[in-house]
C-alpha cells in the first residue's frame, strides 16, 4: 500500500482538482479497485469531482468521532476510484475531530492500516491549506507528499515556511519523500514564465519532472462533475496528469 | 552547426561532419601553399609567345607532340629501362608540383595522362592471357575497368580545368588608348536617395570625364528622378513602349549610347572608385574578351560549383557586368525574354567565338588589387558544342562508375579464391608500369583538389554516392513502369522516395565479406604453400587488405549517416501544445518542426478558424517554448500555423538548438592524427633520419669539393 499526500501552504492552488485527476489517471493505469482518495479538507469538495452528489453522506469526520472503522463510508465512483469524503460536519464536530487528531499523531495512518487494504492499493489524501493538524497527520503516514505550487508571487512566498515545515517533519518521518508540483503553467504569460524559471533555479532539484499546464478544461470538468481526463482527454492538462501518474507509479515502486 | 542543418544531408556534408568529429581543420586551413616560381611564367611565355602566330607552327607542333606521345605510349622497355624512365618522370612531377599556377597543374595533368596511357597500352598488349579462355576475358574486363576509370578522371579534369583565374592587369599609363565607357544604372523601383547615391558614385568613378557617360535606366518615368538626372547632367532613359523587362530596356539604352564598353550596375551595387581601372585592363589585353560579369548575374548562366569554389566569399558580391559593345552588336544585342533566356547573352557571345569571364569583386564593395580577379576559360576557342559533348561524355561515364569499381573490388577474390590469372606478367614489371601511373594520378588529383579535400575522402564519397545513383535510378525507372501498370488496375498512393537505409548498404557488406574471405584464403596460401612464395599472391593479398580497409570506412560512414538520419527524423516530430483563446488546450505533435509554416497533428478535430491567433508550445528536452502563432489552415486533423513577428527569431534559435547534435562516438584515439596515419613517435625519428642523410650528402659534397680543389692545385703545380 502506498500513501500519497497532496498538500500546499496556500489555498486556491488547485489541490483538490489535482488529487481527483491524479487518482483518475492512476486508476486508468492500474485498473479498477486499486485507487482510493481520502478527503481531509473540511470544505468537503473532493467527491464532487467524481460525480457523487449526496452532501449529507457520512464521512471520515463523524465516523472517526463515533470510533468506527472507515470501511463503511467508502463510496464507489464510476471512474474506478473509491472516495472517502470528509462528510458533513458541524463546527463542534470538526473541532472535536481536530482535537482527536492533535492528540494521536498517527490516527490517520492507523485508520488506513486497520481498513485492511490490499498491498497494491494507492491512497491519495487531500488536505486543507496551511500548517494544520491534518497536514501533520499526512506527513506522519505518507510515502510521498506532493506540494502543489502556482507560478505566482503568493506561492513563491510560502516556500520558506514549507521548507522549515519539511525540516521539522524530516526528524519525525525520515523516509518521507516530498516533491513540489507546479500547477497551472502558462509559458505564454511572461510573469508566469518568469516565476516558473525562478522556481526552477531555486528548487529545481525538488520539482517534479513535469508540471500541469493551465487549462480551462479543468474548471469546466468540475462544473460537469467529472475528472478532466474523461471530460477532455486530449487537452494538455489531461496529458500532463497522465504522464505525472506514470512518473508517480515509478517513483512509488522504487 | 546551424548551417549543417540548413541543407539536406548529403555525403559531402556527412564527411564534413566526420571531419568535425575528428577535430580536423576546415578546408581553408588545409590549403597547400605553393611556391611562386618562374615555372608558370615560363610556360605562360611559351604558350603566349609570338612564335605561334607564324603560319604552320601550330600544326608542326601538334604533329611533333603526337609523334612524341605515340613513341612514349608504344615503346616497350625492359624492366630496368622502364624503372629508370618511371623514376625520371615521377621526379619531374614531384619537382614541378611545388610551384603554383594553372599551367603547372595542366603540365602535371599531361604527365599523368601520358604515363597512365602508357600503362594501359602495356596492360592491353602485354599482360593479357594468350588464349581465349576465362583468364583472358576476366583479365580484359579488369583492363577495361581501369580504362573506364582513367577516361572518367581525364574528362573530369578537362572539364574542371576550364576556369582559369587571372589577376588584375594594369592599364597602359597613356589614357588616350583607354576605352570610352557607358555606365547603365538600373534603378527599377528604387527610392530617390538610393538612385542619387548610385549616380554620385558612378560620376565619382576614377576615369577620364570625357570618356565616361552615365545613364539612369528606369522602369517607368518618374519626375523626381528626371529632375535629379538633369541636375547632375546625366541621361535619364525610360522605356519607350512600356517594355516591362529589364533586358529590353538595356537593349534600348544600348541603341542610344555609343561607348566602347558598357558597364551595367544596379543601384545598390557600388563597386568603388577604382572599379573601371581595375577591370578594363583585361579588355585591353585580351582582344577576344566580350563580357565580364559577377557570378550569378542574370546575363550569364549560373556558375558551376568549381567556379564558386574559386570565388569563395567574393561570389556573394554585387551584381555588375561589363560588355564590349562591338561584340554585343555582332550577336544582336542582349537576349530579351524571361529570366531563363537572358542567360543566353553569354552563351551567344561564346558561340560567336568570344570569351566571357566571371568577375570577382570581393565581399566588400571596395575592390583592391588582390581581390579583383576574373576567371575565364582557356579552351574558349573551341565551339560550345565541343564542351557540351565532353560534359555529357563525362556524365555518362560517371553514371556507370560503380561497374568498373566492382571489378576492382572483386579482382583479389578472382585470383585468390577462383585462381584466375588476371594479369599475366611478373610483379616487378607490373610495379614498374603501374606505380608511376598511380603516383602521377595521385599527384594530379591532389593538385586538383588541393585545399578542398583529401583523395581518399573523395574516393569514399564518390563510391558512396555512386551505388545510390545507379541502383535508385535503375530501380526508379523500373518502379515507375510497374506503378503505371498497377495504376491501370487500381489507384495507388504515390510511391515514396527511397530513404537512406542500412539495408541499402548490403552490396558493400557483401563485397566486404568477399574481400575478407579472399584475404583469409590468400594468407593461408602464403603460410602453407612451399617456398619460394608466389609474388602475385602477395600483391593480391595487399590489394584485398586495401579493399577491406576501404569497405570498413564506408560501412562506418553509412552507419553514422543512419544515426544522423534517425536524429533528424526524430526532431521533426516534437510534442506540442495549442492554447486556444478560450483558455482550452490541445496536446499535439509537430509534423515538420523547423519549418516556418508549422504543421501540427491533432488528436481530434477542433473548432478553429483561419487567421485566429493561438499560442503554440513546443516541448524539447524537458523545456517548453511558447510562441504566438496565426492559424493558416485547419484541415480535419492537421493544423497549419504561421509563426511570425518577433517570435520568429526565438523559433529559429530553437530549431538550431534542437538540430544541433553532439558527437555520437567518443573521441577514438585522441592523440591520433587522422590525416597522417604514421604514429607520432615515428615522425621525429623520420625527420632526424632525413636530416642526417641530407647532412651526409652535404658533407660528402664538401669533401668531394675539397678533393677536387686539391687535385686541381696539384695539376696547377705540375704545370
Amino acid at each position: 500500500m502506498s500513501v500519497v499526500g497532496i498538500v500546499s501552504m496556500k489555498g486556491g492552488v488547485g489541490k483538490t482538482s489535482v488529487t481527483a485527476n491524479l487518482a483518475t489517471a492512476l486508476a486508468q493505469k492500474l485498473g479498477s479497485g486499486r485507487v482510493s482518495v481520502i478527503d481531509l479538507d473540511p470544505q468537503n469538495a473532493l467527491h464532487w469531482h467524481f460525480g457523487i452528489h449526496d452532501p449529507e453522506t457520512e464521512g471520515v469526520c463523524r465516523q472517526s468521532l463515533r470510533g468506527e472503522g472507515w470501511g463503511g463510508i467508502a463510496l464507489a465512483s464510476e471512474f474506478d476510484v473509491t472516495c472517502l469524503p470528509y462528510g458533513a460536519a458541524s463546527e463542534p464536530e470538526r473541532e472535536a475531530f481536530e482535537a482527536l487528531l492533535s492528540k494521536q499523531s498517527h490516527w490517520i495512518g492507523d485508520q488506513i492500516g486497520q481498513a485492511g487494504l490490499a498491498e497494491d492499493r494507492v491512497v491519495l489524501i487531500d488536505t486543507p491549506p496551511g500548517s494544520t493538524v491534518y497536514l501533520r497527520q499526512v506527513f506522519a503516514c505518507a510515502d510521498l507528499v506532493l506540494i502543489v505550487l502556482l507560478a505566482d508571487a503568493g506561492s513563491y512566498a510560502t516556500i520558506p515556511a514549507m521548507e522549515s515545515w519539511l525540516d521539522e517533519m524530516s526528524a519525525v518521518s525520515p523516509q518521507l519523500r516530498s516533491v513540489y508540483l507546479l500547477n497551472q503553467i502558462d509559458r505564454s504569460d511572461s510573469f508566469n514564465r518568469d516565476v516558473a524559471d525562478l522556481l526552477q533555479r531555486d528548487i529545481g532539484d525538488r520539482l517534479a519532472p513535469l508540471g500541469i499546464h493551465g487549462d480551462e478544461a479543468v474548471s469546466e470538468a468540475l462544473a460537469f462533475q467529472q475528472p478532466v481526463l474523461t471530460y477532455d482527454p486530449y487537452g494538455q492538462a489531461s496529458h500532463d496528469i497522465a504522464r505525472l501518474a506514470t512518473w508517480m507509479i515509478t517513483t512509488l515502486n522504487r | 552547426m546551424d548551417d549543417h542543418h540548413a541543407e539536406p544531408m548529403s555525403p559531402r556534408l556527412l564527411l564534413s561532419l566526420w571531419r568535425e568529429r575528428w577535430d580536423k581543420p576546415g578546408a581553408q586551413a588545409r590549403a597547400t601553399g605553393f611556391w611562386q616560381g618562374r615555372f608558370d611564367r615560363w610556360i605562360h611565355w611559351l604558350t603566349y609567345g609570338s612564335v605561334w602566330s607564324l603560319p604552320g607552327v601550330t600544326i608542326i607542333a601538334v604533329l611533333c607532340c603526337m609523334v612524341l606521345v605515340n613513341l612514349v605510349l608504344v615503346v616497350q622497355l625492359a624492366l630496368h629501362e622502364q624503372i629508370i624512365f618511371s623514376v625520371f618522370m615521377v621526379c619531374l612531377a614531384l619537382y614541378v608540383r611545388r610551384y603554383a599556377g594553372h599551367f603547372v597543374t595542366l603540365l602535371l595533368l599531361g604527365l599523368s595522362a601520358v604515363m597512365s596511357a602508357r600503362y594501359l597500352y602495356w596492360r592491353l598488349t602485354a599482360t593479357l592471357a594468350t588464349d581465349f579462355d576465362s583468364n583472358f576475358f576476366i583479365g580484359l574486363c579488369l583492363c577495361l575497368a581501369e580504362l573506364h576509370l582513367w577516361l572518367l578522371t581525364m574528362t573530369g579534369a578537362m572539364k574542371d580545368l576550364w576556369p582559369v583565374k587571372k589577376d588584375y592587369i594594369p592599364l597602359p599609363s597613356e589614357s588616350a588608348g583607354w576605352p570610352e565607357v557607358d555606365i547603365f544604372i538600373l534603378c527599377d523601383d528604387q527610392t530617390l536617395p538610393t538612385v542619387q547615391s548610385a549616380a554620385k558614385a558612378a560620376l565619382g568613378l576614377s576615369w577620364p570625364k570625357r570618356m565616361l557617360k552615365v545613364y539612369l535606366l528606369d522602369n517607368c518615368s518618374r519626375d523626381a528622378v528626371k529632375t535629379l538626372a538633369d541636375s547632375m547632367a546625366i541621361t535619364y532613359l525610360t522605356p519607350a513602349d512600356d517594355a516591362s523587362d529589364r533586358t529590353s530596356r538595356i537593349s534600348q539604352a544600348v541603341a542610344k549610347s555609343n561607348g566602347n564598353v558598357i558597364a551595367i550596375l544596379q543601384c545598390h551595387s557600388n563597386p568603388g572608385a577604382d572599379f573601371l581601372k581595375m577591370t578594363l585592363g583585361w579588355f585591353l589585353s585580351d582582344t577576344n574578351l566580350a563580357m565580364l560579369q559577377t557570378p550569378g548575374h542574370f546575363l550569364a548562366p549560373p556558375p558551376s560549383p568549381r567556379i564558386m569554389e574559386i570565388f569563395g566569399e567574393s561570389a556573394i558580391g554585387l551584381p555588375c557586368a561589363l560588355i564590349r559593345r562591338s561584340m554585343l552588336n555582332e550577336v544582336n544585342g542582349v537576349e530579351p525574354g524571361p529570366v531563363s533566356k537572358r542567360a543566353h547573352t553569354a552563351l551567344k557571345l561564346q558561340a560567336a567565338g568570344y570569351s566571357t569571364g566571371y568577375l570577382g569583386l570581393g565581399a566588400k564593395a571596395e575592390p583592391t588589387t588582390t581581390d579583383v580577379f576574373m576567371a575565364y576559360r582557356p579552351f574558349g576557342d573551341y565551339s560550345l558544342r565541343w564542351k557540351l559533348e565532353l560534359q555529357s561524355v563525362h556524365n555518362a561515364l560517371g553514371f556507370f562508375r560503380p561497374i568498373p569499381r566492382l571489378f576492382l573490388f572483386c579482382a583479389p577474390a578472382a585470383y585468390l579464391l577462383l585462381d584466375i590469372r588476371l594479369i599475366d606478367t611478373s610483379v616487378a614489371l607490373l610495379g614498374a608500369y603501374a606505380l608511376p601511373h598511380l603516383i602521377h594520378g595521385y599527384i594530379s588529383k591532389e593538385r586538383k583538389h588541393s585545399g578542398h579535400r583529401f583523395n581518399e575522402w573523395t574516393e569514399l564519397l564518390e563510391m558512396l554516392l555512386a551505388w545510390y545513383i545507379l541502383c535508385w535510378t535503375t530501380l526508379t525507372l523500373v518502379w515507375t513502369e510497374i506503378a503505371n501498370w498497377k495504376n491501370l488496375l487500381r489507384r495507388t498512393s504515390p510511391v515514396k522516395p527511397p530513404a537512406f537505409k542500412w539495408k541499402a548498404v548490403l552490396p558493400y557488406l557483401a563485397l566486404f565479406v568477399l574481400n575478407l574471405a579472399s584475404l583469409t584464403s590468400g594468407v593461408t596460401d602464403l603460410v602453407t604453400s612451399p617456398r619460394p612464395i608466389d609474388e602475385m599472391t602477395v600483391l593480391f593479398v595487399a590489394w584485398a587488405v586495401y579493399n577491406v580497409m576501404f569497405f570498413t570506412a564506408m560501412l562506418a560512414v553509412a552507419e553514422e549517416s543512419r544515426h544522423i538520419r534517425l536524429h533528424t527524423s526524430m526532431q521533426r516530430h516534437l510534442p506540442a501544445m495549442i492554447r486556444l483563446p478560450t483558455g482550452r488546450t490541445v496536446s499535439c505533435t509537430t509534423e515538420n518542426f523547423p519549418e516556418r509554416t508549422l504543421a501540427l497533428q491533432l488528436p481530434m478535430p477542433i473548432a478553429i478558424e483561419n487567421e485566429m491567433t493561438v499560442s503554440i508550445s513546443i516541448f524539447h528536452n524537458n523545456h517548453e517554448f511558447s510562441f504566438p502563432a496565426r492559424v493558416a489552415l485547419a484541415q480535419d486533423l492537421l493544423l497549419r500555423v504561421e509563426i511570425d513577428g518577433p517570435a520568429q527569431n526565438v523559433y529559429n534559435s530553437l530549431a538550431v538548438a534542437a538540430y544541433s547534435r553532439g558527437q555520437d562516438w567518443p573521441k577514438w584515439l585522441p592523440a591520433r592524427d587522422a590525416d597522417h596515419p604514421l604514429p607520432k613517435w615515428l615522425t621525429p625519428a623520420l625527420a632526424t633520419l632525413r636530416h642526417r642523410v641530407f647532412r651526409l650528402v652535404k658533407d660528402f659534397d664538401k669533401l668531394m669539393g675539397r678533393q677536387l680543389n686539391r687535385v686541381r692545385m696539384q695539376i696547377g703545380k705540375k704545370k
